[in-house]
């Protein structure tokens, strides 16, 4: 039975109540269980399958559901000799930051093991297109626990573009009967000097879900980060994101939306550390919350003292579509160099009466006039 | 087309039109003149249905149906359609995808086929043309990023697409130079005919030059106190105001 362990920062988790965690005896799906269900879903996956894809089945690795480009290798956490280099490096600096010792539950469980899986794109290897990869995860009767591990390392100048799906299906029961599942990702992405990542997130998971996510930006010297997440699915949803910047002129934009209804909980904590001279970061989040939906944003840039030339701006602007839904928003800035640019703002509102007013005016009924606020609210992070 | 009869409204308990009265027929462009804060934009955002006025006595008849039972869409629907003064922007939201959604709507309304997007396409092609508004322009959100001009200009353009059967346009000279002037009111003239209908709210006689009214009335105190001819703007513009009170 997998237990949460509350004696986490408990500062980070202000918004986020983790003990409904242990209200349910969380178990991890039986290899048995696993090949039962690879084989049941086998032809669906398949026909999901595009060129470059990658599969993961409640976490685990199905490689002969993955045809990646040939130029990425992937390592498996039993078949590799050790860790690589490159992942060995970047699980030795994370451990010495503070904010990693104690950043998260999942982290607690796996600070100190290598990832079950490992893509590591060569020095000057660029994919072209789109790679995706495809987290499935299934419902049972009982409530289950499933866990991604996972790293990505770009060695110099390696280019990659990846979309990573996270979704459900209800294959051994009634969705509706379903119990609650808790998915744990954690995610490191290291890109060495001149490496360029742009990521894309699509969290589309069952509204059961609790979903937690640790995913760690590492980057070097003039590496190019573009992150963007999307949060749509899950009961109770924490999404935490570090980002290191760690050698002079590394790039880093993310962004995130996160859209929730019913009594859905979404909760996003954000760390950029600019660690090195002339880096710049860009953090813009947006949410909508409707009927009784919770949000949180609590999102931190910090700027060494011995670095020069750094430029950071963070927003969160927030849409409450009712009354009782709720937003609460922390942007907290830690400024010790005296040479940098830095910016933040934090906004929460309701749809603007002017412009559904000026829709209507031009014969748009009001109920289509707010739905096209809405989009046009999103729309802004949903097409990056 | 349109009768206002005796209209009474306020805007957070203050009395701003005080017994109005008004009759417009097909084909007749009016032009309402007076100081700020006279009523003239108050009666504007009262026919489109803004909510935050409120109507405490009157009626509003257009082609016999009473207009205040409406909601600002059936209005649309209905043809009236306000040019603002101070367009609003919509950021996100594409200026074609809004201008063909707001035209199927309307046409839907009026019982008609709703446009493909290759037909909107054309349409929208020629009638922005005219307008010198680029398709740079018309691949932007809805007036975003637009000068004062083009704004006025994408009223225009908005106006013709929906072909409504009244046009308010409040203070549509308002921050345009001459050119500009000229091209918006080239616009409105192209629009007029025998079945539609204007009210040009405006402080300055100029406007009058290039889109000549049939009719001038002027407000002051939430009521029309005088009306007349287009040589009622002339004696405007020498004697001012002060002199109808």
């Amino acid at each position: 039975m997998i237990e949460a362990d509350y004696n986490i920062q408990q500062d980070n988790y202000r918004w986020t109540d983790l003990k409904h965690l242990n209200k349910a005896d969380f178990v991890a799906p039986t290899v048995a269980v696993q090949e039962k269900l690879l084989a049941e879903k086998l032809p669906l996956l398949q026909s999901q399958l595009a060129e470059n894809s990658l599969v993961l089945l409640n976490g685990k690795f199905c490689k002969n559901l993955s045809n990646l480009d040939r130029r990425i290798v992937i390592w498996e956490k039993n078949q590799q000799p050790a860790a690589t280099p490159a992942e060995i490096q970047i699980k030795a600096q994370l451990s010495q930051l503070d904010y990693y010792k104690q950043a998260s539950l999942i982290v607690q469980e796996n600070r100190e093991v290598v990832s079950d899986l490992v893509l590591y794109l060569p020095e000057q290897v660029q994919i072209e297109g789109r790679v995706k990869l495809i987290a499935l995860n299934t419902t049972s009767a009982q409530p289950r626990y499933t866990s991604v591990s996972l790293a990505i390392v770009l060695a110099k100048q390696a280019k990659l573009e990846l979309e990573e799906n996270l979704l459900t299906e209800s294959v051994e029961v009634n969705p509706l009967s379903a119990a609650p599942y808790w998915n744990n990702l954690i995610c490191h992405y290291y890109l060495a000097e001149a490496a360029s990542l742009k990521l894309k997130r699509l969290q589309n998971e069952t509204k059961t879900a609790l979903h937690f996510s640790s995913s760690f930006f590492y980057q070097k010297a003039n590496s190019i980060l573009q992150f963007t997440l999307l949060n749509y699915g899950g009961a109770t949803v924490r999404n935490e994101i570090f980002n290191i910047l760690d050698g002079p002129g590394a790039e880093s934009k993310i962004y995130g939306l996160s859209v929730a209804e019913a009594k859905q909980h979404f909760d996003n904590f954000l760390c950029v550390d600019h660690r090195a001279s002339h880096c710049s970061s860009y953090q813009r989040f947006k949410g909508v919350y409707a009927d009784t939906s919770v949000g949180a944003f609590q999102g931190s840039i910090t700027v060494r003292a011995e670095t020069q030339g750094n430029t950071a701006n963070q927003s969160c602007a927030n849409l409450l579509l009712s009354k009782t839904a709720r937003v609460n928003v922390l942007p907290q800035l830690k400024i010790w160099s005296k040479d940098v640019k830095c910016n933040h703002g934090a906004t929460v509102g309701y749809l603007n009466e002017e412009e559904i007013f000026y829709m209507c005016s031009r014969g748009i009924p009001l109920k289509v006039a707010q739905e096209l606020q809405v989009e046009a609210f999103k729309n802004e992070i949903e097409h990056k | 087309m349109l009768e206002i009869k005796n209209l009474h409204a306020n805007i957070e308990q203050t009395e701003i039109l005080k017994g109005l009265n008004l009759k417009i027929g097909s084909g007749e462009v009016h032009a309402l003149m007076g100081l700020n804060g006279s009523g003239k934009s108050t009666l504007a955002n009262i026919l489109t249905g803004r909510d935050k006025y409120q109507v405490t006595s009157g009626e509003i008849l257009f082609y016999g149906k009473d207009l205040l039972t409406l909601t600002p869409e059936a209005r649309a629907g209905e043809g009236i359609f306000l040019a603002f003064q101070y367009s609003v922007e919509l950021p996100g939201v594409n200026e074609v995808y809004f201008l063909r959604t707001a035209c199927n709507e309307i046409r839907k309304y009026r019982g008609l086929a709703p446009y493909s997007i290759t037909e909107f396409a054309k349409i929208i092609k020629e009638k922005s043309a005219k307008l010198g508004l680029s398709e740079l322009m018309l691949s932007r959100s809805v007036n975003s990023g637009f000068s004062g001009g083009e704004k006025k200009r994408n009223e225009v353009l908005m106006m013709e697409i929906l072909e409504p059967k009244l046009c308010i346009l409040d203070e549509i000279d308002s921050g345009l130079d001459i050119d500009a002037l000229q091209v918006v009111a080239e616009g409105v003239n192209r629009l007029r005919n025998a079945d539609r209908s204007f009210i040009v709210i405006t402080h300055y006689q100029r406007l009058l030059n290039y889109i000549v009214p049939d009719f001038v009335h002027v407000i002051v105190e939430g009521q029309i106190v005088k009306s007349g001819g287009k040589e009622l703007a002339l004696e405007l513009e020498e004697k001012g105001y002060s002199w109808l009170k």
